[in-house]
């Protein structure tokens, strides 16, 4: 009984201290004199924000600790890190598309709901909708939100203005009956018509929009691979028509490099990869001259599902075991500040927020169709570019295997059907 | 003081060669141990590994991949050292003789045994792009039609041989050379009195006389080609889809992609065996001759 009335007590003590928490404004000093550490990747963002932890420091009196290594490293030491359930890790970049199966499934994300619903934990201008939509979705897991995105990539189609010119084309291809249509007349002599990915595994990431834009996905609603699905068979016939009849020879063997250099070389009309290859088009050193300047951008071409790209992102997430959640979270809103993400981008980092991609300064930097690409795909992107479980690698060479056949001409459907199987076994053997 | 120099003086066979077979005990046989006892386990880096006794065996023996790997790994040995062999023994039957330059020439013909295996790779895959490579450049020179070369799955193993034998040739010829210049003048001074022509005595004198050299060279060449990972992996990844793919490269895909280590450990020691037994038999083969 009296044990009783001193929980009652308690829960009402516990309940008037966050009211009024919740009622104090923002203050960047409030949690002067802690310290944080966060372990991150040697990526452009860490050279970046590296020299302007002062910044933060001076702002709120928190010490910031960045422990940094290259990303096999970084990758191993944070796995052991974060399953041990140390405090000593307050904070960590993440790239959910790779890890979010595992980190989620075992719990090493702190949500951070009840924080952003925190007004005097959450700066006035956070601003969520300013982060692109697929950026975003890659940090949420059902209604909640586990982290911030910082960088965001997707795959665009870059294709030459003098060819479509020639061919009679006045616009980029909208559907996918188009890009075929389309790959078909610029296809012949030395020139390839359409070029995409097609070496196996390292395919699979960019033959994913093709699947979504389809309608298919990677795993059913019963957690069983969906690889072998009406809507993945139709998207992978379209695929292998499109190589095979007009894509350059020996389709199997493209990687990002063999589809990037052969347009740079003028021996593609219309490639799909990453838009981060950009430069490459515009280096005298990579691109002939007639490339550097007919180059031009258009999002992914709409399937029977839509324009569905698969995004990269790249962001912020607070540890589970952290005892500093606070200023953890506020350095992430401080690191991610539309202020912070301008200067990011003009530095040369994709940011994650619509804003900084729309800075004046920042959009001299580059081809308005290249910008407007992007920021569609970016808004339209799905998370999922590798598949949500945690042996993705192995599932990803299964898959690929069975693009290779698809390339070689073979039974298409019966190459997914094992495919499926193959990714089922998998996933059974992860378990 | 003296005891202990006597001690020393008595124990001596014991003492000089202990750091030899300190080196042996802890770079080899160790990590074959510990290999073999983590082929026991069912192992996730990064998860809990559990004892599964001979299962992960069972699983490689009944496995179409590994067996493709097998077959992967037998296809390319047995091309890739024959052809080398032959190579090898014209290059070295060459620079047995005098000619002007062949200073600078042997200087030139050792030159990609000596190079970094995947800077090697990496020029030779772009020689191979089909596209752009300067391979079918070469080929549509001399009026022949193009060649998909690694892009095409049945090319893929002949390709990587080509590789293999640019840079492994030269290493046979220069073991056979050495053994050549052993090969006693007057043999064939007394055949060339007898009239034997040039390929008599290449056949009754040289051969003879370099035949252990060549074992030697076999065995060498075989173990290492059997083993061969970085141009496989470098220019092809054991690709287009499995075509390329070797036992040694599933094992590596199989450990540092898939991350299961104790089926890796496994198919690395059914290679051990194959690189032993294949040993075990070409060794047998130079003691009968």
């Amino acid at each position: 009984m009296f044990a009783r009335s001193v929980r009652i007590a308690l829960a009402g003590l516990l309940l008037w201290s966050f009211t009024a928490a919740s009622a104090q404004a923002f203050d960047w000093r409030q949690f002067e004199g802690s310290e944080i550490r966060f372990m991150m990747n040697r990526h452009p963002f860490t050279n970046w924000i590296e020299p302007l932890v002062g910044e933060f420091e001076a702002l709120t009196g928190i010490k910031v600790t960045l422990e940094v290594l290259p990303e096999d490293q970084f990758r191993q030491v944070r796995l052991l890190e974060v399953s041990s359930g140390a405090a000593t890790l307050d904070g960590y970049m993440i790239m959910p598309g790779q890890v979010s199966a595992q980190y989620l499934g075992a719990g090493w994300v702190r949500k951070i709901d009840d924080l952003i619903a925190d007004p005097s934990l959450t700066m006035p201008d956070l601003d969520l909708d300013d982060f692109f939509g697929g950026a975003m979705g890659t940090f949420r897991d059902g209604d909640t939100i586990f982290g911030l995105p910082l960088q965001i990539e997707s795959s665009v189609l870059f294709y030459r203005a003098d060819l479509f010119e020639a061919a009679g084309l006045t616009r980029p291809p909208a559907t996918m009956d188009e890009l075929l249509e389309y790959a078909a007349k610029l296809h012949g002599g030395q020139v390839a018509g359409f070029a995409m990915r097609g070496r196996g595994a390292a395919a699979t990431s960019q033959t994913v929009n093709l699947l979504y834009s389809f309608g298919g996905r990677w795993l059913d609603d019963a957690g069983k691979s969906a690889l072998a699905s009406p809507e993945s068979v139709a998207a992978h016939e379209f695929y292998a028509q499109l190589m095979r009849n007009y894509g350059p020879p020996g389709p199997a063997n493209l990687h990002w490099a063999e589809v990037t250099s052969l347009f740079a070389q003028g021996q593609a009309a219309m490639i799909f990869d990453a838009n981060v290859f950009r430069p490459i088009m515009e280096d005298p050193a990579q691109a002939i001259e007639v490339v550097r300047e007919n180059t031009r951008y258009a999002p992914l071409p709409a399937g029977p599902a839509g324009s569905v790209p698969g995004v990269l992102v790249w962001g912020l997430s607070i540890n589970h075991a952290s005892r500093n959640v606070g200023p953890s979270w506020y350095f992430i809103q401080w690191a991610l500040s539309k202020e912070n993400q301008v200067r990011l981008a003009l530095f040369g980092v994709p940011a994650a927020r619509s804003s900084a991609w729309e800075n004046e300064e920042f959009q001299t930097r580059a081809p308005a169709d290249w910008i407007e690409a992007s920021m569609v795909s970016f808004e339209r992107g799905q998370p999922y570019w590798n598949p949500p479980i945690i042996p993705v690698a192995e599932v990803r060479d299964a898959y690929g295997q069975a693009i290779v056949a698809a390339l070689e001409g073979r039974d298409i459907a019966q190459a997914l059907q094992r495919a499926a199987q193959d990714m089922d076994r998998i996933i059974e053997r992860a378990r | 003081m003296k005891n202990a120099s006597t001690w020393i003086d008595r124990h001596a066979r014991y003492l000089f060669p202990l750091p030899a077979v300190l080196a042996i005990l802890v770079l080899i046989v160790a990590p074959v141990v510990t290999n073999f006892v983590l082929s026991l386990y069912d192992y996730f880096v990064g998860g809990r590994a559990y004892f599964v006794g001979l299962e992960n065996y069972q699983r490689g023996l009944t496995d179409p991949r590994v067996w493709n790997g097998v077959r992967n790994t037998f296809y390319f040995t047995f091309t890739a050292v024959p052809l080398q062999l032959l190579l090898g023994i014209g290059i070295a039957v060459l620079f047995n003789r005098d000619f002007p330059g062949k200073g600078i020439a042997r200087t030139i013909i050792l030159l990609p045994m000596v190079a970094t295996p995947v800077a090697i790779a990496l020029i030779w895959a772009l020689m191979f792009n089909p596209s752009l490579g300067v391979l079918n450049y070469f080929l549509e020179t001399l009026g022949l039609s193009r060649s998909l070369w690694v892009a095409q799955g049945s090319l893929a193993i002949p390709s990587l041989v080509l590789v293999d034998t640019w840079q492994w040739s030269p290493m046979i010829a220069l073991i056979l050379l050495a053994a050549m210049q052993g090969v006693p003048t007057e043999h064939y001074e007394a055949a060339r009195i007898d009239g034997a022509n040039a390929w008599q005595s290449f056949w009754h004198i040289t051969i003879p006389g370099i035949r252990s050299a060549i074992v030697v060279a076999l065995i060498l060449r075989a173990v290492d080609a059997l083993k061969t990972f970085d141009i496989i992996y470098v220019i092809t990844e054991g690709g287009p889809g499995t075509a390329s793919e070797t036992l040694n490269v599933l094992a590596f895909k199989t450990g540092f992609q898939f991350f299961h280590a104790g089926y890796a450990a496994t198919l690395l020691i059914f290679l051990m065996f194959l690189v032993l037994g294949i040993a075990v038999l070409l060794n047998a083969i130079r003691r009968r001759t």
